[in-house]
Parts: structure tokens; sequence; C-alpha cells
């Protein structure tokens, strides 16, 4: 069996998932936490752009579309996750966010 | 017009168009947002009612989205479980909208911080309304990528929603909560993803017909159980429930706890259920026995709790089990089996809405929900400790209530299936659950006078709201025919 | 992964336990990718998908683009939730953050700024090309409207007051604008006798040109909205600007 672009694409998109997993367990920092949420969309978002050429021959648009609409979807979920990880920052005026201290009062 | 408009199969659409479009409505009229969205609310009711009426009347509803058939195109299917969820939505938004009404002007009558009142409803009903909408969408869709942004929208507004308090424990909860989500969804379409190469459609029916086991299958429909589960707050994925249900505005602990939970769990049933043949009674013991550790741990949790809306909020996670130790009954038919259980959903969706809503509404009274110093709300509210009591009446199922009626249900399927240990596990549950709504009703309802209290600040139509929910769960202890010929129309 | 491993090659008591964890974590990520590689690659069914059924309704869908077609006709109301959903993170946004300018220090940085002036007509030039090009193409709505965020982003750097100096509530209304135009469209075909979001052979190229547009502009300016991160001033907040956002202790 030869191996064929799809399938290294699928598995690296497979793999990627698997590590943003990692890193969302893992990890600590909330910004840590969110970049590791997005390699697991950007996986999950290859894999599925990997079904579409599965053939070859023609090319199957409804994962491309998939993946376009998921794109914006998870842009929304990570806008809001940012803006909610800045609140609890301000909040609570932890140095978990980022690997440093930011002002402590902005206002 | 108007008569293309109202047409038969339409009216599937109206209980997600109208919210969406009172999202719009109540975001753009920022000084007011109230009024539109009661106004929906009160429409998309109307429309829910009018939806379950043609159900039963005209039988299952098919409709393909922009004219073209599945699998090319998106369908909606409006089933019997899928317009009763879509009916319990109606009935449970509608009292939350009218009492967040109250609610919102309540706090807003306050003096102290009025202004931070106003930015909380000012966004409260354009999410709360697109939630609803997210929520109908989610009932009636009939293709798995749909789902996904649908479970999306959901998962999205009701993090907005949980933070809209501003608090910094529900700030952290809200975080956790959104993380925990956004894992459940990534999870779920992955196994999209696996299901299309599999079957390549989207569509559930035809994914379903072409049913056969292969390594994809199995993937995908581990994937999309996990993220599901994850959403559900199945034990022991139910660690983000308890703070984040717990810490919210009071109707968002509503909303949370009587809806938002059975959107993903309604998925859930789904999925297994059309999935059943390749699952075999493997799966339906892992989740029977997750479930039945879910009632245990969550109900001595809610026992040792010190705040009121914490123990409600952990009576959930135990309820949550109830839904899930379901599936090994399955196994002789699931017809009686969905009954029990789509029962036992709305049942809970109606006391536990109540119960959050009255625990709100003593805690705006009192200024705190520490159940020991709880003693002296019953002269203060009485409409809201009876609605709370009728509320727990309801969840620790004693006759006459729709809990009552499911439990029943659960109890007489268990003993004709020979299934000793459920019926075990459904008895020492509802005594856990006794036990601890004793423990709160028993300070709610103390007869001790307390003195000084002042004046009553909350809004009637709050109390009543309330009541009427908790009378809502009381009755379908009586009207068990209905719901049930609704659940029936299938196929 | 990688900060588990630093924590655990520290090697005091409380380490080592973290680091059986990490172990147990990293076994069981391991145990995941292997089941998903042999998932992906055993043969299994191998359907066609659904491209043929794309191509054989595509004279009937208005546009030659395929991924256009199934985005705007076979699927509109996938993007029409999908819209909603840039919707709902800007509500969510807005309802975080207290309302503040952007930027408190105006910035005047000679180079950036006639860069930009340059720039931004050329960016809503290459968006326009994409939506034009993308009912024949590669192109379309997201990527117009990426682009058109981008702009967006140049402009809130450069000129630190644009969000705030807007008319009261305009920003709102351009965000709701497409929405309501996507679900005048969707129920006009209902009121017109079709189904949900069905355009007729006749109109369906102009309706889909149409959408574009709305939703490439509605996902720019929330784009750009993001970024910006927080609710436009609004003249009654101006003075409450320096209250604290919430109570200890408070009612939830």
């Amino acid at each position: 069996m030869s191996v064929s672009p799809t399938f290294v694409y699928g598995l690296t998109g497979l793999f990627l998932f698997v590590v943003g997993l990692g890193g969302l367990i893992s990890c600590p920092q909330l910004l840590r936490k969110i970049l590791a949420v997005n390699i697991m969309v950007s996986g999950v978002f290859l894999f599925l752009v990997t079904i579409g050429y599965g053939h070859g021959v023609i090319i199957d648009p409804v994962p491309h579309a998939m993946v376009l609409t998921g794109i914006v979807v998870s842009v929304s979920g990570t806008a809001v996750a940012l803006a909610l990880a800045c609140r609890v920052h301000e909040t609570f005026n932890m140095s978990d966010l980022l690997k440093r201290r930011t002002r402590s009062n902005d206002r | 017009m108007m008569g293309l408009l109202l047409k038969n199969d339409c009216w599937l659409i109206w209980p997600f168009v109208l919210p969406l479009f009172g999202a719009l409505l109540s975001f753009l009229f920022k000084q007011r947002p109230r009024l539109p969205g009661l106004i929906v609310a009160l429409l998309t009711t109307l429309s829910s009612g009018v939806l379950a009426w043609k159900l039963v009347r005209h039988g299952v509803g098919r409709y393909d989205l922009g004219g073209w058939q599945p699998p090319l195109g998106i369908s909606l299917r409006g089933d019997g479980p899928a317009v009763l969820m879509v009916l319990m939505t109606a009935v449970t938004g509608l009292a939350i909208s009218i009492y967040a009404g109250g609610y919102f002007r309540s706090r807003i009558a306050k003096v102290e911080d009025e202004r931070r009142h106003i930015i909380q409803e000012r966004f409260f009903w354009p999410l709360w309304l697109l939630l609803w909408g997210a929520l109908n969408g989610l009932f009636l869709s009939a293709d798995i990528f749909n789902m996904y942004i649908t479970l999306e929208l959901v998962a999205l507004s009701s993090v907005g929603l949980t933070v809209l308090s501003g608090k910094p424990a529900s700030q952290v909860a809200g975080m956790r909560y959104l993380l925990v989500s956004i894992l459940g969804s990534l999870s779920f379409l992955l196994g999209v993803g696996f299901l299309y190469k599999a079957f390549g459609s989207l569509d559930l029916a035809t994914i379903q017909a072409a049913l056969s086991f292969s390594p994809p299958v199995a993937m995908a429909m581990a994937l999309i159980s996990v993220g599901l589960l994850l959403k559900s707050a199945l034990f022991p994925f139910h660690f983000w429930l308890p703070p984040a249900h717990a810490n919210a505005l009071a109707p968002v602990s509503a909303i949370l706890s009587g809806l938002v939970v059975k959107g993903s769990w309604y998925l859930f049933f789904r999925f297994w259920l059309g999935f059943l043949p390749l699952i075999g009674d493997g799966g339906n013991a892992v989740m029977a026995a997750l479930g039945g550790a879910a009632i245990i741990w969550g109900a001595f949790q809610a026992f040792s709790q010190q705040r009121l809306k914490m123990l409600v909020a952990y009576s959930t996670v135990a309820q949550i089990g109830y839904l899930f130790i379901i599936f090994p009954l399955t196994g002789a038919g699931a017809g009686p089996a969905a009954s029990a259980v789509f029962y036992f959903a709305i049942s809970h969706s109606c006391a536990k809405a109540a119960m959050f809503l009255a625990a709100g509404t003593i805690f705006l009274q009192m200024g705190h929900d520490r159940i020991r110093d709880l003693a002296g709300v019953r002269q203060l509210l009485p409409i809201t400790s009876f609605a709370f009591a009728l509320g727990g009446l309801s969840l620790m199922g004693l006759p006459p209530s729709g809990g009552f009626i499911a439990k029943y249900m659960y109890l007489s399927m268990a003993v004709s299936q020979d299934r000793w240990w459920l019926v075990l596990l459904i008895v020492i549950g509802s005594g856990l659950t006794a036990a601890y709504i004793f423990r709160a009703v028993s300070h709610i309802l103390s007869p001790k006078m307390v003195h000084g209290q002042g004046q009553v600040v909350v809004a009637p139509c709050m109390e009543w709201s309330a009541l009427a929910l908790a009378l809502v769960a009381i009755l379908l202890g009586f009207i068990a025919p209905l719901p049930l010929a609704l659940l029936g129309v299938t196929g | 992964m990688r900060c588990v491993k630093m924590k655990g090659s520290e090697a005091s008591g409380k380490r080592r336990h973290i680091s059986l964890l990490s172990l147990l974590s990293l076994v069981m990520l391991a145990g995941l990718s292997a089941a998903l590689a042999w998932a992906f690659l055993t043969p299994g069914p191998d359907p066609l998908g659904l491209a043929h059924r794309v191509d054989a309704a595509l004279a009937e869908s208005g546009v030659e683009s395929r991924v256009t077609a199934v985005l705007l006709n076979y699927r509109a109301y996938d993007t029409l939730l999908e819209c909603f959903v840039l919707f709902l993170g800007v509500a969510i946004v807005w309802s975080l953050q207290p309302s503040r300018p952007v930027r408190q220090e105006p910035r005047v940085d000679p180079v950036l700024s006639s860069l930009v002036r340059l720039l931004v007509p050329l960016m809503v030039l290459v968006g326009g090309y994409l939506l034009w090009a993308g009912s024949s193409q590669a192109g379309g709505a997201f990527q117009a409207g990426a682009i058109l965020g981008a702009a967006g982003v140049l402009l809130i750097l450069t000129s630190s007051r644009l969000l705030s100096t807007m008319p009261k509530g305009l920003l709102a209304w351009g965000i709701c604008l497409g929405l309501f135009f996507f679900l005048a469209v969707a129920v006009g075909a209902v009121a017109l006798g079709g189904n949900f979001l069905e355009y007729r052979r006749s109109s369906a190229t102009m309706i889909i040109i149409a959408l574009e547009v709305v939703a490439a502009f509605s996902i720019g300016l929330s784009l750009a909205v993001f970024f910006g991160g927080s609710r436009p001033e609004e003249p009654s907040e101006r003075t409450a600007a320096g209250r604290p956002p919430h109570g200890e202790g408070e009612e939830p």
C-alpha cells in the first residue's frame, strides 16, 4: 500500500486533535488552554478537509463548506473565551493567564 | 399571504425563527429590551403550542429547508419527542421570561448599582431568546452538522448568560463551562466527520438506515457520546455544573438547569437509540452505572451543601442520572422506555426551574441563601415557599406529581424486566432526594417568627410564575395521557 | 504536554505525584491517538459522498462554484445560524466588558497611518473581488469578510477613537442589519409560497450575491468588533466609567 497524501493529512489532523487535548488538560494557564483548543479545532478541520478529498476524482464540497462554517463558529468561541479570560484576569489580577503580571489597574 | 405563512409544515420553523428575530429586536431596543422580549416569548410559546396541536392532528412533520431534500439539503423533523421537548421549553421558557421581567424590574428599582442591573437586563434578553431559538432548532433538526451548530449556539449563549452576573465566582465557573462546552462540541464535530466518512451523508435518518459496524462508526459513536456526556454533565463529567448553575442570575439558573442540560441529553438519547443495534448491553450497562453513581453522589453532595442554590444545583447532578439509567430498559422495546424518560425530563424541567426561580426570589428578598438562616421566609414569601415545596414534591416522586408518574413507569418496567438493582437504585435515590429536599424545606417552612425582616422587595409576578411552574409539575401527574399521546406520534 | 513534562522532571514529593499523573495522561492520550488512527486507517464503507449530488443540482442553484452553492443554497440554514453565532459572540463580548475606549493613548505614527490610508481601500477592493469571484471559483463571503475584518482591525489600531466616536447605536444596527436581511429572505420565501430559504431559479443568483455581500459585511464587522473587545462607549456611561463593575458578596 502506497502512502497517499490523504492519509498523511488525516493522521496529522487527528494527531493535532490529541496534542491540543493534552495541552487543554495539562496547561494551567488560561491563554494556553485557549490556544490548545484552537489547535484541536485546526486538527478537526484538517481531518474534515481530508474526508472531502477521499476519492481524488471529484472533490466533495460539503466538508469544505463544513470547515468554512466551523471556522466562523470557532472564531466566535475564541473571541468569547479571550474576552472572558481577560475579565477573569482583571477580577483576580492573577498571573495565570500569561506568565507575567499585567497592569493591575487600567481604569 | 397569511395563509401561505401558516401552512401546515410551516409551523416547524416558527419556534426557532421567532426567538432569533426577537433576539435581534431586543438587542437593538436597548433602552427597553423587556417589551420585545416578553412579546416574542409569548409568540414563541403560542407557536410551539400550535405545533404540538398540528402534530396530534396531522402526524409527524417534515420540512425541507430551502426546498432541497436530504441528503443534499437540511431537513427539520418534528416527531413526538422533538415536539414534546419544544413544548416543554415553551412552557418553562414563558414562565422564566415572566419571572425575569419582574426580577430585573425589582433589581433595577434598588437604587444602588442600578446601572449594572440595567446592562444585565439589556444583554439577558438577546442571549436568552437566542438560546431558546437554538434549543428549538436543536430539537427539530434532522441533520448532524446542523446539530453541531445549534449545540454551539446553545453552549455559547449559556456561557454568556452564566457570566452575566459579573460575580467573580460566576466568571470562573463560566470560563470552565466554556472550555468544557467547546471540548464537547469538538468531540461531537470529529464524530460527525467520521460518520460522514463512513456514510457520505449528514442526514441522521439516512445514516441510521445504512447502519453497519465498522471501526470509523464505532469511533464516531464514542466521540459523539463523550462530547454529549460532557455537555450533559453526567457523573463524572459533572464538575463544571454546580458552580456555573448556582452562581448565575436567578432566571439563568432556571434556564440552565431546566432546559439547557436537556438539549444535549436529548441528542444523546436520539443517537444512542438510533445506534442501539451496535451498542449492545455493555454500553447500556455503563450508562446505567454512571447514572446510578450520579444519583447517589449528587444526592449526598446536595445534602451537604450550605447554600440553597448549590443544593438545587447538585440536585440537578443527581436528577441527570435518572435520564441515563433508562438505557438498560430499552432492550424490551424503545417505546415504553422513551415514554418514561421523556416524562421524567419534562416534569424535572418544570419542577427544577420552579425551584431555582423560588430560590432566586428568596435570595433577592433575604440577601443571602444560607440554608440555616432561612427561617422566616414562609411569612415573607408564602407563595414562593409553597412553590419550592411543590417542586421538591415532584422531584421526590411523591404522588400526585409528574415525577411520580415517571418513576412509576421506571419501576414497573424494571420489575417486569427483572432488573432488581435498578428498582433498588430508584428507591434509594428517591429516599436521598427526600432527605435533601426536607432539609431545605424544613428551614424554609419553619414556623419560627423573625422580626424586623423589612419590606417585601420582590415583584408579585416572580412569586406567581414560580408557583405556576410548580403547579404544572404537579399537574403532569393528572394529565399523563396527553403528553404520552404526543410522544406516541412517531414514524 | 510540554508543561507537564517540565514539571515532572523536578523530583520533590508533590512533583513526583504530578509526574505520575502526567505519565498516566500521556499513556491515555497515546491510546486515544492509536484508536483514532486505527479508526481512520481501517478500510470501512467508502461512500461517494455528496459530490455527485451537488454537481447534479448545480444548474439549479444559481451559482457555478460548488462550495458557494452548498453554503448559500443547499445548506443556507447552517450559514444563517452561523451568522447568528457571530452575533452571539458580539453580544457576549459586549456584555462582558465595561465600556471604555479601545485605546486611551493616542497613537500618532505617521508611517503607520499613511500605510493604512493606502492599504484599507486596497483591502476593500480585494474583499469585493473575492466576493465576486466566489460565485464561480474559490472565494466567497467568508474570505471577503476576513479581509474586511482585517481592514477594520487596522483602522482600530491607527485611529484610536474610531469605535467610540461612531454615532450611537450605528455599530449595533450594522451588525443586526445583515441578520435581518437573511431572515427576511428566508421568511420571504415562505410568504411567496416556497420553503424556508428557497429561492426561485430566476432570482437565485441575485439573492445569493446579495446574501454574500451581507454575510461578508456582517462577518467583517463582527471580527473587527471582536478585536475592539469592548462595547462602544455611550454618553450615559461616561460618568459611570470609574465605578467598579461588580460588588463583592453581592446578590448574584
